[in-house]
């Protein structure tokens, strides 16, 4: 691949227990990458690492040809615990990443409006976290991971908490927004159906120590079809290749 | 399979909270031994109505009847798996098994043999000297779910049990739940968000509406034999059209 | 060794070096200020071996005294058990007559044990002044906590009684009390930590000589510092020694409550 944004090629270990054993992939840019694996595979490590909050122990990270920097890079992190800020209305939480960046405030509100109208959230701009759903308050997350206008995205589970229901509509919501802006996009997920409706291309991990076992490139047409013949195919294929774990 | 009479009978149950109508006028039968599911659109106080038909919760009209009496905690044994996890965390897995049998007096051999009995079908052998803080998630569950088959129920109720868990997690432990209900054929009421799940497990399938909840239809599952596949075009046919039923979306 | 050894080790180490740091600070300031009210260690600790082996002005030694005012903490602290947990769980299971009695309660929850003195005095006579100063230390943390404990209790488990038939003593037997108990020993924990904390006062009033208390009240009319801060330092050890063990028999009963590990 030439030019990928990301380029990955790490293992990381907390004292003698290896988490990640020799990680190596690379993300073209404005891809839609999934990582796919049983919980308590290192998942979160991978992505703190990706997001430039832990170091590997060994390799590199490099967006652009550089070793990841938050202070140089605009990396964007959605995680899978809500992370409204609960005295924050939902303008204010949405524009938070740009002021801290320095944005001047006429021009983080107009940024702020539009990524809360991207995300279906027009008209709930004063609204606090206590009053909205738990659907909703992920639907600021990714408001606010788009309003910075980030090189990389990266999602951790984001629609764990939520029932099966709401995760369809924010699946489909996810798909919505991301073909009207097509940001790179690293999405971290236990759910194989869901990795087969959202990903260009999907990354397999193993159990402890995690290595990439298997790599899927997915090329049903979107917008898919969760009981379409193929896309029940390609899903028990990848559920063969993960591991049951209890 | 099935009997024909009904086991359980519920009739125009409705649930008030003051002006607010939560259930309206509920009515439908459960046959003896049916896996029956119940499923809604999110929102659809599905958690009401696992705790009015239990009488956790009183409901403002109508009834619950196991054959011709009303549901009584103290007469009948009912079953509950909560959504949330709810294992006693002072006891070890053997003694939070044994508790419903307890409270009903069996006598001790007697409890032995059938908390041995579930702990072997639900693969917890091993660890029935653990406390909860010791295992997994799952395997809470699994406690759980052993801990409501062991006593037999005339109703076993179960909310959304497995919505906290992984995925992979959860196929494992639908399957040992399905595998257990093929031996002891109990009657259960499975209420879930989760449509694949729903058509995955029941013999049945009811569908709620939006509140002021109501019965919207009925789609019948029997036809299709354990273990199932969800990529057979007869479930992919049968998860459609209960998707296009609850679908707000 | 592993890893959590080495910081269990590097944490006994850095606590030894914390003493020997002060010990040598103070040497330094009591050698700077040269007054008869900084003695330096070596003084505290000649006062200690003294009072251990010789005992005090009266011939009393230090022994006697720790054991006088042990017995008088476990009888008020006995005392406060004994009553504060019926009572908080009475009331925690039928919150009505705890909030329909707040205004009478409350009020002298706030009342300091050392205002009590002047009716202690009046009122009681010898060991029972003692006891009834404690016991007011000691009684409303386990009074309180146990009351709120029985709030926490997670209806889930209730259900999961209920659901089967059990009575309502079968659950307050089999689901609350195994509940609070972890809440009920933190309650008796801190008690006796603020009962011991009364020592002193409950031994300036009561009539025997005997006690640690009325050791540093002693010295303190003879101004004599080293062995009123052997008396301080006694105290403080006990109370400290007090509080761990009480830790770590909690974390023994009370096992099914660590740290979660998933298999």
């Amino acid at each position: 691949m030439d030019s990928p944004l990301l380029d990955v090629s790490m293992s990381k270990s907390f004292g003698k227990i290896d988490v990640l054993r020799d990680i190596r992939f690379r993300v073209r840019p404005n891809e839609f990458l999934v990582v796919v694996g049983p919980t308590g595979c290192g998942k979160t490590t991978l992505g703190n690492i990706l997001s430039g909050i832990d170091k590997p122990t060994s390799g590199h990270v490099r967006i652009m040809g550089e070793d990841v920097n938050p202070h140089i890079h605009n990396i964007s992190y959605v995680l899978q615990e809500p992370s409204c800020i609960p005295w924050y209305t939902m303008m204010q939480d949405v524009t938070m990443g740009l002021e801290i960046r320095g944005v001047g405030r006429a021009e983080a509100v107009s940024r702020g409006s539009e990524v809360i109208k991207l995300v279906g959230l027009e008209g709930y701009e004063n609204y606090y976290p206590w009053q909205i759903s738990g659907g909703m308050k992920q639907r600021v997350a990714i408001a606010r991971a788009y309003a910075t206008s980030p090189d990389l995205l990266i999602m951790d589970e984001p629609f764990g908490h939520l029932d099966a229901q709401t995760r369809y509509l924010m699946q489909i919501e996810i798909m919505r927004i991301w073909e009207q802006d097509r940001k790179t996009v690293v999405f971290i997920t236990n759910n194989i159906e869901e990795a087969v409706y959202l990903a260009s291309r999907i990354l397999v991990l193993t159990k402890l120590p995690a290595t990439i076992k298997k790599e899927y490139v997915v090329d049903i047409p979107r917008p898919r079809d969760l009981t379409d013949e193929r896309f029940l195919e390609v899903r028990a294929e990848i559920t063969q290749q993960c591991e049951i774990v209890e | 399979m099935s009997a024909k009479k009904p086991k359980i009978t519920i009739k125009n149950l409705s649930k008030y909270f003051d002006d607010l109508v939560v259930l309206d006028d509920i009515s439908f039968d459960i046959y003896d031994g049916e896996f029956l599911c119940v499923v809604g659109p999110t929102g659809c106080g599905k958690t009401t109505f696992c705790n009015v038909v239990t009488r956790l919760l009183p409901s403002t009209k109508g009834s619950v009847t196991v054959g011709a009496e009303a549901i009584d905690f103290k007469k009948h044994n009912v079953s509950f798996i909560f959504q949330e996890p709810s294992c006693l965390p002072w006891r070890t897995v053997w003694d939070n098994v044994k508790i419903g049998l307890e409270i009903k007096g069996y006598p001790e051999p007697e409890i032995r043999e059938r908390v041995q009995n579930v702990l072997e079908m639900t693969g917890l052998t091993p660890f029935k000297d653990f406390f909860p803080n010791q295992i997994s998630a799952g395997m809470k569950q699994r406690v759980a779910i052993a801990r409501a088959f062991v006593t037999e129920p005339d109703m076993l109720l179960m909310d959304e049990p497995f919505g906290q868990l992984d995925t992979s997690t959860r196929f494992s432990i639908e399957n040992s739940l399905v595998r257990l209900w093929e031996k002891t054929k109990q009657t259960v009421i499975f209420v879930t968000h989760n449509l694949e799940e729903a058509v995955y497990l029941s013999e049945r399938i009811l569908v709620l509406t939006q509140k002021p909840t109501k019965i919207k239809s009925e789609v019948g599952v029997q036809h299709l034999l354990h273990p199932r596949d969800i990529a057979d075009p007869e479930f992919v046919r049968i998860r459609r059209q209960v998707t296009d039923l609850v679908r707000w979306w | 060794m592993n890893d959590k050894q080495k910081e269990q080790v590097k944490t006994v180490l850095y606590n030894i070096l914390s003493l020997i740091v002060v010990a040598v600070l103070w040497t330094l300031f009591s050698a700077w200020q040269q007054s008869p009210f900084f003695p330096p260690p070596a003084d505290i600790w000649k006062a200690f071996v003294g009072l251990a082996t010789q005992g005090d002005i009266e011939g009393i030694g230090l022994a006697r005294h720790i054991w006088a005012s042990l017995i008088r903490i476990f009888a008020g602290f006995a005392a406060a058990c004994a009553l504060g947990i019926p009572l908080g769980l009475a009331m925690g299971l039928w919150p009505k007559i705890y909030n329909r009695t707040r205004a009478v309660l409350e009020p002298i929850r706030f009342i300091p044990p050392i205002a009590w003195i002047p009716m202690a005095i009046v009122l009681l006579v010898g060991f029972s002044r003692y006891a009834f100063l404690i016991w007011l230390g000691a009684f409303f943390p386990i009074f309180i906590t146990t009351l709120l404990s029985v709030t926490r209790v997670n209806p889930v488990h209730v259900n999961v009684a209920k659901v089967f038939g059990a009575s309502r003593s079968y659950i307050i037997r089999k689901i609350v009390i195994p509940s609070v108990l972890p809440d009920i020993a933190t309650g008796m924990r801190v008690g006796l930590g603020i009962a011991w904390m009364c020592i002193v006062a409950a031994e300036m009033i009561g009539g025997e000589m005997i006690g640690v208390g009325r050791l540093i009240l002693k010295y303190a009319e003879l101004i004599r510092m080293g062995e009123i801060i052997v008396g301080m330092l006694v105290i403080g050890i006990i109370g400290f020694l007090m509080n761990e063990i009480f830790i770590v028999v909690e974390k023994r009963v009370f096992r099914w409550r660590s740290e979660v590990s998933i298999d």
